[in-house]
């Protein structure tokens, strides 16, 4: 081959990787180029050298090594924790960059591994808050609220007093009926406040009573 | 000249075709035109009764009674002849709650109302009269005996009180409202059972 070959076949013949014909025809190029000889012989020293300390292969651990070292480690992190309070802005835990790290490791295989763990803990029910929301848009006016068994009370201060010459109308219902919604086509608003919309009613029924 | 208008571009349309047999209330004839106005009126006027007939957010979730008592540990008798005596149950839940006890109460007025999945209503104890109003919408349905209702409470045309509350069935809002006549309103909100 007199032409430089393709990046990746040198790639491969750089990692002694190729076949022997490929590998052949490639030399027979590279003896022209010192450089990726010595390329060549880098990327050897390099395998020769993390080849004497890490084995070739190594069967990965089971999660459970991973969630036991994890879970070892942060007992660690908490008994030292609790000591470290006193410990000045400038003295850093020695563990303390393994905390995020930990947590994220574990998060991950959590959700990896979730199906191979227990079960799943069942949620707890979503409850619904019973103690009222409230509101007093009028000044002066405060509203509490007084928990009971039998009944929400809400106690108003502050309310201006219902004149006394105020009476009863003669149409009010000591018995109500429920109403029907022909009957009430007219009361019920959508979107719009009763008191906005009969402000000026009121005022010309006061006018004339 | 009859018959043809001319228009600017040359452009002619020809009038309206009369029918002078036909006379609208005013004494002006009714054109096609004018016919086929009243036809689509008449047409736009029907499809909102049948949109509203389909909507489901005028769908009844409840129903809600609203009572306005008044109590005293004066004269009963300062509420007018139209107010009438409480029955037993309601006076000794009401003498329970600390705030709401007195010596005397009377029932001066009522409402029920239907609670609408997504609109807004009213209640009005006392028909005719904007003194005491209750506006209530639903929020959220929490259980089939129970709703979270916005609840405003409306007195002398003013908002009084807003709350957003957890209605249900045997246990109502009390709200001790304004003073009247030597004693105070209470204002009664419950969900009725559901028949």
């Amino acid at each position: 081959m007199n032409t430089k070959p393709d990046e990746e076949l040198l790639a491969l013949w750089v990692e002694d990787e190729l076949d022997e014909a490929s590998a052949a025809s490639v030399e027979e190029w590279a003896i022209s180029q010192p450089e990726w000889v010595e390329l060549r012989e880098q990327a050897r020293w390099s395998k020769s050298l993390l080849g004497s300390n890490l084995p070739a292969e190594e069967e990965v651990p089971h999660a459970e090594f991973f969630n036991a070292r994890i879970s070892r480690e942060i007992r660690i992190e908490q008994e030292r924790s609790a000591p470290a309070a006193s410990v000045s802005k400038g003295q850093r835990m020695p563990w303390a960059w393994l905390m995020p790290a930990t947590a994220a490791a574990g998060i991950a295989l959590g959700f990896m591994l979730g199906h191979d763990g227990s079960p799943a803990q069942d949620l707890a029910p979503a409850t619904v808050s019973l103690s009222p929301v409230l509101y007093t848009p009028e000044k002066g006016v405060d509203a509490e609220y007084v928990a009971s068994n039998d009944a929400t009370v809400i106690l108003l201060a502050g309310v201006d007093a219902i004149p006394d010459d105020w009476e009863i109308p003669e149409t009010a219902m000591l018995e109500p009926e429920p109403s029907r919604m022909a009957d009430n086509g007219e009361r019920h608003r959508h979107r719009h406040g009763w008191g906005q919309d009969n402000a000026k009613q009121s005022d010309n029924s006061r006018a004339r009573h | 000249m009859g018959g043809v208008r001319t228009m600017p571009n040359n452009l002619t349309t020809p009038e309206p075709a009369i029918n002078h047999s036909e006379l609208n209330r005013s004494g002006n004839p009714i054109t096609s035109m004018n016919r086929r106005s009243i036809f689509a009126f008449i047409l736009m006027a029907c499809l909102p009764a049948q949109l509203i007939a389909a909507d489901p957010g005028r769908d009844t979730v409840g129903h809600i009674k609203m009572h306005v008592y008044y109590g005293t540990n004066g004269d009963p008798d300062a509420a007018g002849k139209k107010a009438v005596a409480l029955d037993e149950p309601t006076t000794k839940l009401l003498r329970s709650q600390e705030k709401l006890n007195f010596n005397h109460y009377r029932k001066l007025g009522s409402d029920h109302q239907p609670v609408y999945r997504s609109y807004e209503n009213w209640a009005q104890p006392f028909p005719g009269s904007d003194e005491i109003l209750c506006r209530f919408e639903v929020e959220s349905l929490t259980s089939k005996e129970a709703l979270r209702l916005d609840l405003e409470l409306w007195l002398s045309r003013k908002k009084i009180l807003k709350s957003g509350v957890v209605l249900s069935t045997g246990k109502p809002v009390l709200v001790l409202g304004p003073e009247w006549r030597g004693g105070n309103l209470i204002i009664s909100v419950e969900l009725a059972p559901k028949e």
